[in-house]
């Protein structure tokens, strides 16, 4: 019984024991380089380490400043300071940026060295908890010269619980102020006025009902404009929450023209809005790339919104998909350096490529703004009505096409099916349509015009090709008159069966009537050519060829009975089988059996037979000097010293 | 007692080797005429071969083998054999215009005396060692050889002892190309030279210019490695018995110059140039 008594909180002792080991990580330190984002520098911080992670926990702090280069020509410096919890930023946190350079003049003040310094300075400075912006943070932007502040140039000022801005706010920068204030949960509320600093008594303010924009009032030099925004908003239960954001300034601009307009002389607004997201977006990047943040100010407002439900995701893909191929249809005409050429001279070319011109200026670029806005995630709270008038303000276009609008030309274009299709519904369904027109068009079109185009291509293929043959066969009948007298009266036959073969094939090719199957036997004659020149370029470097392989095959002999060098040939059977077998074989093979087929290989074969007779010098050939002898059959001949020509297939 | 028994008897041989020595060279004792005589020029032809076959970068085997006729009463130059000569050295080639070789020669002398009714063939041993140097000279050539050779010679007869004698010898010769500038395959060209040849030993008294020969010969370089060469020699040189009589050939003289070189191509490559 006793010792049941004991074991009991024995064994829970040694539980705790082990837990704690299992649980209880061990804090570390460390300190010296490290680099997050685009900032590296010196950090001092400590961490556990957690399932080989590395969770940062307790102080942090990570910096950089660097004196040579401040005095050789500027420093960025910055610094950051604070507190995680289990890798969440928690804590007061402080963060400097800055942009410095010196004069260099120094004093010293105690036993510390004073170096002035005048640059530009940012400061945040606030407190986190779980990683969310708490209590009152306060941005600062100052321009400072000899280490004293010398200009605001920007100051933001908000308060936030849990990561919500509340009540009152103040950013402002060099160009103004703007004053406003949030409801508890975030939303805009009441009026939000922009004080301009350059005029004063310029403002411009935006009435929040609820984080619902209701009007826009402008002061300018005394001038008041008032928009209401309220009447607009046909029913309020349509509306969403979104972030104050760029994206909420563009849906504004498509609300209705005035707004637009409005908005636009209004800039100071979302101008400072969007700076200062620009500077907690930085901090926010900082965070991010530590641990645990969310750090966007979410400024929240009201918005009208028309959702897009699958019927209508699916028309705005199948508008894509059309507009695509249409683009690529259009793009493709209208950069094609043929056509561009064709139409100067030829009059329907010119007729087709204004109606692509023109239904890629009328049809495919209002339909490419409808896209955007789908890409950039707006088109869901912009009124479908208003996106026709705003992208067709003269309505959708006619489905016979108007050319040259400008330079008066009535002709025009329609498309032979154009009544299957109708777009004057003002919705998606109306733009699916016209996409479809659009597509339909311009295959038709490019059904006529490609043709068109390949055979025009096809002639110009034809100039070129027998531009290139003429001057091909100019060389080859030029070169025998080129050689001089002493020329070797065996190579002057090679020559001329060269000269011989290529007028024969050339005269093939002016009798035969197919154009397709002459195209492609010019084109096969091109290379044939190709191959006979470099072949007779072979032929008339052969001497020289051959004066070089002698040459090469010179070896320095010391006589001892004349005491001085002599030179010898060297493997005589090689040089031997190579000028009583291998050069007569190669030109008779040239002279006799010489046609656009083998050309390619027999050029090949020469060029492989002076090489090979160059590196065989030098090689151990005493097993091929051996077998050589006697060896009269030049195929053996080429297999025994290993010449194996790629051949290249002819076409 | 034993010592001075052995003493005694070392005296009385030597003595017995003096009195026998001095009683042979009285024997031996020619008188010297009172003018110089010269014996009738008999006529020889030599066929030589010489072979310098190269075994290494710097070294080569000196392969010499001469067949030498002279006159019999009813045939000048041809009518019977003299000497069966075979001379072989290790050459060592220093640059290409210098050359040293060691090496042994056995001859084998015929006895050419019709009268004679001692030995037919006796051998003939030396040891020699040679330094060459060739210099350019215009589009010639000029080698100066010196050639030092230790000799063991006997007579015919049948008791006849081995004499020692040393030969010194100093060759001339020129090699100017004829229809080239200079010497190298399909050339003529022609080589006259001279050799003196002095001698000296104990054997040699007073006779100590054995020989001297004064040669032209017309060559032919075929390849850097064989080259054929035919010429005429005088020489003159006194008698080893008597010092006053001078003995005088004409001898025609027929030669094949050969080098071959049965390395490998790979072998042989580093070792073209020489020091060049």
């Amino acid at each position: 019984m006793t010792l049941r008594k004991i074991i009991r909180p024995v064994s829970f002792l040694i539980l705790l024991l082990f837990s704690t080991t299992i649980f209880g990580q061990e804090k570390q330190r460390y300190s010296g380089p490290k680099e997050i984002a685009q900032y590296s520098g010196i950090a001092d911080y400590q961490y556990f380490v957690s399932n080989n992670d590395t969770i940062l926990d307790g102080t942090f702090k990570m910096q950089k400043s660097n004196l040579d280069a401040l005095l050789s020509k500027a420093d960025k410096t910055f610094l950051f300071k604070g507190e995680f919890q289990q890798n969440i930023a928690s804590g007061l946190w402080e963060f400097d940026f800055g942009e410095f350079k010196s004069d260099s003049i120094t004093e010293v003040v105690g036993f510390q060295y004073k170096l002035n310094v005048s640059g530009v300075q940012e400061n945040a400075n606030g407190i986190l908890v779980l990683g969310k912006p708490h209590g009152k943070w306060v941005y600062t932007k100052n321009q400072i010269k000899n280490s004293e502040v010398l200009e605001t140039l920007f100051e933001s000022s908000i308060e936030f619980d849990n990561g919500i801005p509340q009540k009152n706010f103040q950013i402002k920068n060099t160009e103004g102020t703007l004053v406003g204030r949030f409801l508890r949960d975030g939303l805009a509320h009441d009026e939000w006025t922009f004080y301009s600093e350059n005029q004063v008594g310029n403002t411009h303010s935006w009435y929040f009902n609820s984080g619902q924009l209701i009007k826009i009032s402008t002061l300018n030099n005394g001038l008041l404009n008032e928009v209401n925004l309220i009447e607009v908003d046909s029913d309020s239960s349509n509306q969403t929450i979104i972030n104050l954001d760029r994206r909420f300034i563009k849906i504004l601009k498509f609300q209705n023209d005035n707004i637009h307009e409005t908005v636009l002389k209004s800039s100071g607004i979302p101008s400072l809005l969007a700076e200062n997201a620009d500077y907690y977006k930085k901090l926010d990047t900082i965070l991010s790339s530590l641990g645990e943040a969310t750090f966007l100010p979410e400024f929240k407002v009201k918005v009208n919104y028309f959702p897009l439900d699958s019927i209508a995701a699916t028309k705005l893909q199948n508008i894509k998909d059309s507009y695509l191929k249409s683009d690529s249809i259009a793009s493709s005409f209208l950069a094609d350096t043929q056509l561009n050429i064709l139409k100067l001279s030829d009059e329907e070319a010119n007729y087709y490529y204004s109606v692509v011109d023109s239904i890629s200026k009328q049809y495919l670029y209002p339909i490419k703004g409808v896209l955007n806005l789908n890409d950039e995630k707006i088109l869901e709270y912009v009124d479908r009505n208003y996106l026709i008038e705003h992208f067709l303000p003269n309505g959708f276009p006619s489905k016979e096409i108007k050319l040259g609008q400008l330079t008066g030309d009535k002709s025009s274009f329609i498309n032979s099916n154009a009544d299957a299709y109708s777009f004057s519904e003002k919705n998606l369904n109306g733009i699916l349509q016209m996409t479809k027109y659009a597509e339909a068009s311009l295959i038709s079109i490019q059904k006529i015009l490609s043709p068109k185009l390949a055979k025009e291509k096809r002639q110009q293929q034809f100039i070129a090709l027998e531009e290139q043959m003429i001057s091909q066969i100019n060389n080859l009948n030029s070169v025998i008159d080129s050689v001089d007298a002493t020329f070797p009266n065996n190579l002057i036959v090679g020559l001329e069966q060269i000269k011989a073969v290529a007028n024969k094939n050339l005269s093939a090719y002016s009798n035969m009537q197919n154009l397709e199957e002459k195209l492609e036997f010019g084109q096969h004659l091109t290379k044939c050519f190709e191959h006979l020149e470099e072949l007779e370029d072979e032929i008339l470097l052969h001497p020289v060829k051959n004066q070089e392989i002698v040459e090469h095959y010179q070896d320095q002999v010391w006589n001892p009975f004349m005491a001085n060098l002599m030179t010898e040939e060297i493997k005589k059977r090689i040089t031997a089988a190579y000028r009583k077998v291998l050069e007569p074989y190669l030109l008779n093979e040239v002279s006799t059996n010489l046609n656009c087929t083998n050309a390619g290989t027999l050029l090949n074969l020469y060029k492989a037979t002076h090489e090979r007779m160059m590196t065989l010098r030098d090689e151990d050939t005493h097993k091929l000097e051996r077998k050589l002898k006697r060896e009269q059959d030049p195929k053996m001949v080429l297999e025994l010293m290993n010449i194996n020509p790629t051949v290249k297939k002819e076409q | 007692m034993r010592n001075s028994k052995q003493i005694v008897w070392v005296l009385f041989l030597l003595f017995g080797c003096i009195y026998t020595k001095s009683f042979a060279q009285e024997e031996e004792y020619e008188v010297l005429p009172k003018e110089s005589e010269y014996k009738h020029a008999k006529t020889k032809l030599w066929v030589n071969t010489y072979g310098k076959i190269r075994i290494s970068k710097r070294l080569y085997w000196d392969a010499q083998t001469h067949f030498r006729f002279e006159e019999t009463e009813s045939t000048p130059f041809v009518g019977q054999v003299g000497q069966l000569y075979n001379r072989h050295a290790l050459g060592y080639i220093y640059s290409k215009k210098v050359n040293f070789s060691l090496g042994g020669v056995l001859r084998l002398n015929f006895n050419t005396d019709p009268l004679s009714e001692d030995r037919n063939l006796v051998p003939e041993w030396r040891i020699w060692h040679q330094y060459q140097f060739a210099m350019p000279v215009y589009s010639a050539t000029v080698y100066h050889r010196i050639r030092i050779e230790h000799r063991w010679t006997q007579g015919f007869e049948d008791d006849s002892e081995y004499i020692f004698r040393n030969r010194w010898r100093y060759l001339f010769r020129a090699k100017i190309p004829l229809n080239n500038h200079k010497l190298v395959p399909k050339t003529f060209y022609v080589a006259p030279e001279t050799e003196l040849i002095m001698q000296s030993g104990k054997a040699v008294v007073g006779s100590v210019m054995e020989d001297l020969r004064l040669t032209t010969t017309l060559g032919y370089i075929l390849t850097p490695r064989l080259t054929v060469a035919a010429g005429g020699l005088y020489s003159m040189g006194q008698d080893l018995k008597n010092a006053g009589e001078f003995k005088q050939t004409f001898t025609l003289r027929v030669h094949m110059y050969y080098s071959p070189d049965f390395r490998r191509v790979k072998n042989k490559l580093p070792a073209i140039h020489l020091n060049d």
